[in-house]
Formats: C-alpha cells, structure tokens, sequence
C-alpha cells in the first residue's frame, strides 16, 4: 500500500472513527436532553403540590366558602377538595389575581330617627391584576337593601355598593352585615357592617324595670316622658301585660314632658312576671313608646331542671335541689309528687326559708322500639297556700355496648 | 437497531423518572400523615335551620358526615362555648340536646363561658363524669369546678402530637402564665392552643409575644369562621363562624424530614347535601317533644293591646270581605300552620310567631285548641287587629301592630326572598285592584 492509499486509508479511518465518535456524543446528548426534560416536569409538579413552608411554622389558607364550595362540586367537602383549593390559592397568590379592597367596611349611622330610609354607600377598588366579579351582594335582614350596578370590575377599576336601611319603630341598636362574594381568593367573602342606634323622639326613664312583689306598689318607678325635638304630645292609652298595671293620665293634655305613676296590682303582677307597657302617643313620629319589666318570682328552683346522661335502666342517680323564697318569706312544702314515678324523694330538710331535697332518680327500662332512649319524669312541689313549681327530669340512657 | 436502542433506553430513563416523581408525593398520604382539629362553637342555640326554604347551612344531624371521616386517634373535636343566646326555659331545653349531641358525636372538649357555667349548674349538670367528653373553662364555681387545660395525643405516621387546649381569660391568668398552660412532651411535637372568650385586639398582640402560642380561637361577628390574624403572621387567630353553619378544620401535618409542622384552616360548609345521622334527627325529636311538655306557648309574654283592641281572626273578615278571604284562603299563608305540624314544630315559640295571628301580643295565637282562630298568617298579620273595625262596622280603619313581610321572610328563614319581592308579592294576592269593581276601598 502507497503512503497515498496508507493516508487515505488514514483519513477514511479517521473520518470513520471521527463518524462513530459523532453518533455516539449525539446519542448521549439525546440522552441526556431527554432526562434533563423529564426532570424538569416532574419538578414542576412536585412544586405545584406541596405548601410553601418557607415563612416558617405556619401556613393559612383561604376560608372555604359556601359559593367556593358551589364552585367545586355538590358533593360533600372532602379533603381531596380542600387539598386542591390549597394548590389554587398557592398558583392564585403568585399571580395575583383579582383583589377587592373597600375604603371602610364600617359605617356608622349614628342616631337615626325611627322607620326612616337611610342611606350610605361602600366604595371598592380592584387593587388586582386581573377582572373582579362579583358575584353576590346579601344583607342578612330584610331591612337592610344593598344594590351594585354592574358585577365585573377591570384591575384598577372601582365600583360602589349603595345600601338603604330602613330603621325599626322602636329603640335599638343597629348592628347589620351586608356580606360581599366575589372571585378575590383572598378574601372571597367580606362582611360590610353597619352601625347605629334608632332613637325615639320620645325618650322613657327607666328603659325597663325589675319589680318586687314584696315592696309597695311592686316598687314601680315613676316613669318619665320626655320629647327631645319639643314636639308637644299627648297620651292616648297606658296598658300593661295582663292588666297589671293601669295610669292617669289627661288625653287632652299635651307638653313635651309627662311624669307617670303606674298603679300596680299585684295579684296580676304574679301572674304575670314578665311582660311590657305601652304607652300610646299622638307625637307624629313615635306613635307609642314600650317598656319591659320583670319580677323577681316569688320562689327559685336551683336547679330548675334535671338533666341525666348516659345512665342504665335502674341505675339510680341522686340530685339534690333547693327551694328557695326570694323575698326571705317562710312557707311549707305541702306534697312532693313524681309524674312519672322515675324520682323518689330521700330527704326533705327545711333550712330557714328554703328547703333541701334529696331525689333518687331510677331510670325505667326503655320502650323496645324506640331508636333514642330517652325518659323523663317532673316532680310536682305544692307549696302551702296553692303556688305549685315543677322540676322537669330528663334523661338519656348509655348507647355504649356492654360487656 | 441503534435506533431502536436509542428508542428503548430513553423510554425505560422516562418512566424510571416519572416513578420517582410519583412516588415522591403527587398525592400525599393524608390519612396517615394528616391530624385534624375540628373546631365548632357559637351555636346560639340553632340546633339545626328551620327547613322553611332551600338552601340553608347548618344543622347537629349533619356534623358525623365531616367529623367521622377522620379517625379519633387522627382528630380532636373541640366547641369553644356560648351553647344558646339567653337563660330562658327553652335555652335550657336546647343545651340539654346539645350537650347530649356533643356526648353521641364524641367530642373530646367542650369550653365554657361565663353563661355557659351558669346554664350547666342550672341544669344540674355535675362535672362531666357523665359524659364522654372533658370540659374546660376560665371560670369556677362550687358547683361547677372544671380545670381550664386539656391535652390529647394524636398519633401520626411521621411523629407524635400532643394538642393542648387552654381555656385563657387575661382578668384571671396573667400573660407570663401561659407557657407554663401547655403540657411539654420533649419527644412529642405540640400544638398550643388558647381559646378566648371575646375578641379583644389588644389581648391577641400581647399573646403574639409567646412564641409557644400556635393558634387562638376567639369569637367574632361573622357567622362564617374566617382567619382573623395576617397572612404568615404567628400565630394563626381564627374564628368558628355562628350557628353551626360552618365546622372549622385545622389539619396539622407532620412531613417527614421536617422538624416543623404545617397548618392549614378550612371551614366545611353544613350543606343540604350532606347526609343527616339518625340518631341526631330522632334527638331533635325528643327536643320538640320537651319543648311542647314545658308548655312554652301559653308562657310566652305578651306586648298588650291598647284601648280594648283584641284579635278576631280571619272568619270574622269574611262577613264584610268574602272576595278576599275566599282568594286568602287559596294561597300559602292561609296554610302556614300545617307546615310546622307537618314537621313536629307546632309548640316552638320561635317557629309559631311567624304562622299564626299575634303571637306576641295580648289576645293573639296561643294553642290551637284555645285560639285555632287563629292559626296561619291570617288577615290581622298585615292589617292589624279587627276587634274595632269589625264592631264600628267598617267606620274604624285596622291599626297597629301590623307586621312587614321582612318580619318574617328573611334571609334565614326565607333565603329568597329578598330581591324578588314582587313575585313573593304576586303569591299572595287576593285583593281586587283599585279601579275594578267591588274593591272594599
């Protein structure tokens, strides 16, 4: 072989080693580009999926809300479902989204004049990156009325909720949510609240009473009307729950302030230890005003019912329960009856004026049908001179499985 | 071939891959490596929503649905209090049922407020031997002695969790006491929890400077729970919402090869669609049944009427206006008594004010055997009492008190009605317009 054909032969074999060298980097280049990309997504996936830990201890999520919950599906919240919310909220905060922030989210009324139409508004921006949509506004009471004009808002964009509240007739304390829903993921539900306080134009002292059956006149304070925008009123009616208290008064007589003397009469009174007053008016705007009062009966229970649990047929249980006389009075006990015949009474121990009974209380075996063994039982406490009091006995039997 | 090897190696490299990557936590183990801390509380005394429209949160029968899909050793079921909204016959009805509901659901602690240990001694409730779960409280009495710490051990794959639960009052516990609340374990990782009984923004700033301090419970007016403190600010302050419409849940993770825990707080919404639990159900039953014992109806007090004004009932309007009682007797308020008898709630006050005539006032509904006049949402609901207009023969308009349709359709009891007054409206017409014929005006 020539040195020409040795050289050639030099070079194919050089070209041809060259050649093999070259498949083989390209196959591991492929090789490796492959891996390289695989990796890659798995790394992506593996981000998607786990909690960012790195601020530390603890991680918050976004409150699942009940149009939240609509969105994923009908089907009862599982915790697959709240696992996805986390990976929304988490792909949600890196971009952004949409965000609703109100310049107040309180307004106070203040005094407002009773049944009158009120009105005040709540601006809000889209502080976000992306359109806001608003998907309900609800106020929780009837008398609260909120209205938007349009529900989607552009990043930057601003929009106002316009709220009437109509005021109560009578005295009150406003305290009303009107709840905004939107797609901000970060706060997909804001409460707006409105505050305030309806005042009548006609002011009552006391606001309401506690009355004595022991003291004279039930010791009823005197009670005083008083117009505060010096409209001249009269008095049309004074009635009381049960006929238990009764007034004079001159309805043709009209001034900006009255003092009243309530009459009691306290067999009623005992008869009837929680109710109200009203006192009709001819003022324009405040057509009656209503004070409650209540009396101090005349005997406590304590305590006034008996709650058993997770007791066994048979299985007796003891209580004790205390009469008392709340004015220090003495009485007698004249019987002690079971209704039912569940609770026997062991002790009857008088104490001044107040008794001590000690109840043995014997669950009776439980109705076979029944799907939850519950039973109950009252004892019947007649006091001398005709007063009766009840303690009521309720009581649920074990549902554990025995041994 | 060399093709065909290039081909085979790279698909044997990609699913080596995509084996490690799934099996590297695409979808974490929860069950085994999640604890959960269901939190309920606020309940005011809504045992379960009326049922009067769709749509409604809530409800005791509903909770075993969430509560049950984490097993006890994985879970700590806790209510922070304020059972029911006043001390009235009927709030201690209801918190026996609570109180005998949270013993059939398993709850591990239940905290008492100050009403709350009033209303339990009221009831004679001793300590809780009798029930399954522990109270805790800030507040003592004689006769209701609770301590205000409980502790449970939750057993995770990755490490052990002790949960401490403290019951924290800043009038009765100074701050510098509360680390020393929480039960230290040095081989178990803790969660250190306080519940308070107000909110108060002071009292949680000067908890953020307790390190050991994880999470506070504190009440709140939303009555959807909600996280109160800043986003990864420590620690995590949180509300349960009201009314039981929400069960609160904090799942802790312990990951492995991690020396901290994670948080996430979610709130599950009590939904229609969620299966009710029998025993749950038949326990509302019992509580209508003690409802309608007490006698609550014939209790109730009464606002009187002024001048001699009484209720008359529907009848006594068709004399004078047969059109309309005929038309009345047509539509849904002339059968609005039959719906709470169709579903046992008849003797409830709080449901029998907005289906019969005059409930809260003197001479309206107070049984039906006594006053069946006057069952259903008759003609003196919206137009006053008829006693002086019927004897004047027409002469005396109908006056006060007369009710709103907002007095009883609201968004609780009647989630529809509010932006479609006028087709409620159309619903109950039974008048005459006022330009035809045989209008009464």
């Amino acid at each position: 072989m020539s040195l020409w054909e040795l050289k050639l032969v030099g070079k194919l074999s050089v070209f041809q080693f060259g050649d093999e060298i070259m498949k083989r980097v390209s196959f591991i280049s492929m090789v490796l580009i492959t891996c390289c990309g695989l990796f890659f997504v798995a790394g992506c996936q593996e981000q998607a999926k786990m909690p960012d830990t790195s601020q530390g201890k603890l991680t918050e999520t976004p409150v699942l809300t009940n149009s939240d919950n609509a969105q994923n599906s009908a089907k009862p919240a599982k915790t697959t479902n709240s696992s996805s919310q986390t990976i929304n909220s988490k792909l949600a905060s890196a971009k952004k989204g949409p965000r609703i922030t109100f310049k107040n989210e309180v307004h106070d009324f203040g005094e407002l004049k009773p049944i009158t139409k009120n009105k005040c508004e709540f601006t809000f921006t889209n502080t976000g990156d992306a359109e806001l949509k608003i998907k309900n506004v609800r106020s929780t009471c009837g008398c609260t009325v909120a209205q938007l004009s349009k529900k989607n808002y552009a990043p930057g964009e601003s929009g106002t909720i316009k709220v009437v509240y109509t005021s109560t007739a009578r005295a009150a304390s406003i305290n009303k949510v009107i709840y905004v829903t939107s797609n901000d993921k970060t706060r997909p539900r804001v409460g707006l609240t409105l505050k305030g306080k309806t005042v009548l134009p006609v002011r009552h002292t006391p606001t309401s009473m506690k009355l004595l059956l022991n003291e004279k006149n039930a010791k009823c304070p005197n009670i005083t009307l008083t117009c505060v925008d010096n409209q001249p009123f009269a008095i049309k009616s004074f009635t009381a729950t049960a006929g238990c208290m009764s007034a004079v008064f001159d309805p043709n007589v009209k001034q900006t302030k009255f003092v009243i003397e309530p009459k009691v009469d306290l067999t009623k009174l005992e008869r009837a230890l929680s109710g109200n007053i009203t006192i009709g008016l001819t003022h324009p705007k405040c057509r009656s005003v209503s004070i409650h009062y209540s009396v101090m009966p005349r005997f406590n229970l304590n305590p006034s019912s008996l709650l058993v649990q997770n007791v066994e047929p048979g299985q007796t249980t003891n209580r004790i329960v205390w009469v008392v006389n709340n004015y220090k009075e003495d009485f007698e006990i004249e019987s002690l009856t079971s209704k039912a015949g569940y609770i026997k009474v062991l002790s009857k121990e008088k104490l001044g004026t107040r008794y001590k009974l000690e109840l043995q209380i014997t669950p009776p075996a439980p109705e076979p049908n029944e799907k939850l063994r519950v039973f109950k039982d009252s004892l019947v406490i007649k006091i001398k001179g005709g007063k009766e009091l009840t303690v009521y006995c309720r009581g649920f039997y074990s549902t554990k499985p025995k041994t | 071939m060399r093709l065909f090897s290039c081909v085979c190696i790279l698909t044997v490299a990609g699913s080596c891959i995509s084996g490690m990557s799934s099996n590297s936590g695409s979808k974490p183990d929860t069950t085994a490596e999640v604890a959960t801390l269901f939190l309920t509380g606020n309940e005011l005394g809504m045992l379960k929503p009326c049922g009067c429209s769709g749509g409604q949160l809530g409800g005791l029968d509903r909770r075993p649905a969430i509560l049950n899909a984490v097993q006890p050793s994985k879970r700590l079921v806790l209510d922070t209090g304020s059972f029911v909204e006043d001390d009235s016959e009927q709030s201690r009805i209801k918190l026996q049922i609570i109180l005998e509901a949270f013993d059939h659901l398993k709850y591990d602690v239940v905290n008492l407020t100050d009403r709350d240990v009033e209303m339990v001694r009221d009831i004679g409730l001793q300590e809780s031997g009798q029930m399954s779960f522990k109270l805790i409280s800030t507040r003592r009495t004689r006769d209701v002695n609770v301590p205000a710490v409980f502790s449970k051990e939750l057993g995770l794959k990755a490490a052990k969790i002790t949960v401490n639960i403290a019951a924290f009052d800043p009038n009765v516990t100074p701050f510098n006491q509360i680390p020393g609340l929480f039960a230290v374990r040095r081989e178990m990782k803790t969660v250190n929890a306080l519940i308070l009984n107000h909110y108060d923004g002071a009292v949680i700033e000067a908890i953020s400077q307790i390190p050991v301090v994880d999470l506070v419970v504190c009440p709140d007016d939303s009555d959807i729970p909600r996280v109160i403190s800043k986003p990864k600010k420590h620690p995590l302050v949180i509300s349960v919402g009201k009314y039981g419409k929400y069960v609160g849940r904090l799942r802790i993770k312990a990951a492995k090869g991690r020396d901290k825990l994670e948080f996430a707080y979610d709130s599950v919404p009590m939904e229609e669609t969620l299966p009710q639990e029998t025993t749950l159900v038949e326990l509302y039953k019992v509580y209508q049944d003690f409802v309608k014992e007490a006698g609550l109806l014939e209790k109730q007090p009464r606002y009187p009427l002024s001048n001699g004004l009484k209720y008359t009932g529907s009848k006594s309007c068709s004399i004078c206006h047969g059109y309309e009682y005929e038309k009345w007797s047509t539509k849904g308020h002339a059968h609005a008594y039959k719906t709470l008898v169709d579903n046992g709630s008849q003797y409830d006050p709080e449901c029998i004010r907005c289906h019969v005539v005059g409930f809260n006032y003197e001479s309206g509904f107070v049984s039906e055997k006594e006053t069946g006049h006057l069952k259903n949402v008759g003609c003196e609901n919206c137009h006053g009492p008829g006693s002086k207009h019927i004897s004047s023969l027409g002469a005396e308009p109908t006056t006060e008190p007369v009710l709103n349709c907002a007095d009883c359709h609201t968004p609780e009891h009647s989630g529809g009605f509010l932006d479609h007054e006028k087709e409620y409206l159309r619903k109950i017409v039974h008048w005459r317009e006022q330009k035809d014929a045989g209008n009464v005006k």
